[in-house]
């Protein structure tokens, strides 16, 4: 097998091929030395599938939706969904201020973005936020609560944030763990805004599809200037 | 040993305040047993047995967290726990020293919780009453920065094991299993943060609980021998399981503190047993008849205001508390060798108020800004 350099600097020893000589004795142990016990990876499955039937229905999920009593039952979606929104919005404010720390540590590259683009988007993540904060006070709600949905969202996007604020990263790194976050908040505008049209919330179905729009335009931002950063 | 855990939104904080108490009892348990084991190689059989005991009594309660719950919330719940429980160790302490320790101390981690909540305010967009659950003021303590005290000034005067009251004994035991697990935590994930002012935030307040580990361990009588300082922290397990049952709200998790403490009260008759057979002498000469009152697991809000109001500019001078003014040379040296850089819990809290719904809900819409140079920030410590 042939040694491969990471790029850049310095020698990554993570492939079985830094040790020629040391893989085969690796391979020749697993020859001499056979499993303790039979069955497949399937059984980590069972073990799953045997504890999420145990949970009681009741408790399913991270925890309750909080909402206004009045709305019923149907609208709990909709509240854990817009949770789930206003959340991703204030975390990606701070994502963003993390990328213009980054920006100002290594500075932007050919075709990359410049410090007010970055500002500009970081300020529309926290107009979204604080619309949606308005929006679930108007419906009676309380925005400072954490609905099951934004755990959910919150747990995916820990390692985007682990990305971001990494000071070894670079800052096309940054971007692409960005990305990744835009994708998935441009996808959860799209579910907000059917589900206001089916609760006939017109006023909001118009408001999160002006959303979606800047989202949008986020989502091709950051494809260009990762596009920019990779030559491609 | 592996169930459902609690739900991170809907179980009341005083639960999760619960189960990283007994849980940080637990680990102290086994702790204490190791070191006693490589010290008397004769109860080695019977610390060995204990121990496994603990060790899955441990692994039933801890367990008990959700993996939802993050490092960073867990650390903020650690904090109120030693908030909240050494509020009430402090107000329910016979002994007047003992109960100026732990206000004392409780001021200090009263600041580690408000600069958390910065963190995690400032890094992630959440805010930190949702773990807090508004039982806890989210506001400056003694503030962080000027904690850092030369070792020698964290060692405080022993109890007189044979004068101090039975609960002066059960407070410093809980108290010093609390800190001891919560320093312990810090080290372990300080470094799986990839923020470097979250590196830095874990480091500095990791030393202030190695401090308190030092201080609420001087608590305790060295003259108690092993088998008295182990028939007592067994009492102390039963107290502290019995003062979860009387407490607990949530009917699944009470029933497992009645299941614990039912092992533990065959725990202490066991060590009890022992220790007439190798110290020939009644353990009623060290145990009473009854418990003391439980802990009382509620919020302390108008009491900790009252502390940090009158006790907010103290620090140690070895045994005493003492104004920060009339500091051992050897404190302010540390401190400055310590700070020589800067301090991350000035950094991270620099002007930071707790908002509810985040600081960022206190900005008018598309109204966020930062320093053209975020390098040239200058960060002041106004006390």
């Amino acid at each position: 097998m042939k040694k491969q350099t990471a790029q850049g600097q310095g020698q990554n020893r993570t492939g079985i091929a830094t040790h020629d000589s040391m893989a085969e004795d690796m391979m020749a142990a697993v020859a001499e030395f056979p499993p303790t016990s039979t069955g497949s990876s399937a059984g980590a499955g069972k073990v799953r599938v045997e504890y999420a039937q145990a949970v009681d229905p009741d408790e399913l999920g991270y925890g309750s939706v909080p909402m206004p009593i009045a709305l019923g039952r149907d609208s709990a979606l909709l509240f854990d969904k817009l949770g789930e929104r206003l959340a991703f919005e204030r975390t990606g404010t701070r994502l963003y201020e993390a990328v213009i720390a980054k920006h100002e540590a290594f500075g932007s590259f050919p075709g990359g973005p410049n410090r007010a683009q970055l500002l500009e988007i970081l300020n529309e993540e926290h107009r979204h936020f604080r619309m949606l904060e308005e929006v679930v006070e108007g419906l009676g709600g309380d925005p400072t609560a954490v609905t099951p949905a934004a755990v959910v969202a919150g747990t995916i996007g820990g390692g985007i944030v682990e990305v971001v604020t990494e000071a070894r990263t670079t800052l096309l790194a940054s971007l692409e763990a960005v990305l990744v976050a835009e994708l998935a908040d441009r996808a959860g505008w799209n579910t907000l805004i059917e589900l206001a049209r089916k609760a006939k919330l017109a006023k909001l179905v118009t408001q999160f599809e002006v959303a979606e729009r800047r989202e949008q335009e986020h989502v091709a931002k950051l494809q260009r200037w990762i596009a920019a950063g990779q030559r491609r | 040993m592996v169930r459902t855990p609690y739900s991170k939104l809907d179980s009341d904080a005083f639960t999760r305040i619960r189960v990283i108490l007994m849980t940080a009892i637990e680990a102290d348990a086994l702790r204490f047993s190791h070191m006693c084991g490589r010290m008397n190689g004769a109860l080695r059989p019977e610390l060995a047995q204990i121990r496994r005991l603990e060790q899955h009594q441990r692994t039933l309660v801890n367990w008990l967290n959700p993996a939802d719950q993050t490092p960073l919330e867990t650390s903020i719940a650690y904090e109120q726990v030693a908030i909240e429980v050494t509020a009430a160790v402090a107000l329910a302490e016979p002994d007047a020293y003992a109960a100026a320790t732990y206000r004392f101390g409780l001021l200090e981690d009263f600041d580690h919780m408000y600069r958390y909540s910065a963190l995690m305010d400032r890094v992630e967009g959440k805010d930190a009453n949702a773990i807090i659950q508004s039982y806890t003021d989210i506001m400056p303590g003694r503030a962080t920065s000027v904690q850092h005290r030369h070792p020698y000034d964290d060692v405080r005067d022993h109890y007189d094991k044979d004068r101090a009251e039975f609960i002066t004994k059960l407070h410093a035991l809980t108290i010093v299993s609390g800190e001891s697990q919560t320093h312990e935590y810090y080290l372990n994930v300080g470094p799986k943060f990839a923020d470097p002012i979250a590196r830095q935030l874990y480091a500095e307040i990791a030393s202030v609980e190695e401090q308190h580990v030092t201080q609420f361990e001087s608590l305790t009588d060295p003259r108690e021998t092993w088998m008295e300082k182990w028939m007592l922290h067994k009492a102390m397990e039963v107290y502290n399981y019995w003062s979860c049952v009387e407490s607990e709200e949530d009917p699944k998790i009470k029933r497992i503190w009645e299941r614990s403490l039912d092992y533990k009260l065959g725990q202490l008759q066991h060590v009890a047993a022992l220790f007439e057979r190798y110290e020939r002498r009644d353990a009623s000469s060290i145990l009473p008849d009854s418990l003391p009152d439980p802990i009382q697991y509620v919020s302390h809000r108008e009491y900790i205001k009252q502390v940090l109001r009158a006790e907010q500019g103290l620090s140690a001078k070895r045994p005493d508390y003492v104004d920060r003014s009339q500091e051992h040379p050897r404190t302010v040296e540390y401190r400055q060798q310590l700070e020589s850089e800067g301090s991350a819990s000035d950094t991270i809290a620099a002007d930071y108020n707790w908002t509810a719904g985040t600081e960022l809900s206190a900005i008018p819409a598309g109204q966020v800004e930062l320093p053209v140079t975020m390098a040239d920030e200058t960060i002041r410590r106004t006390l």
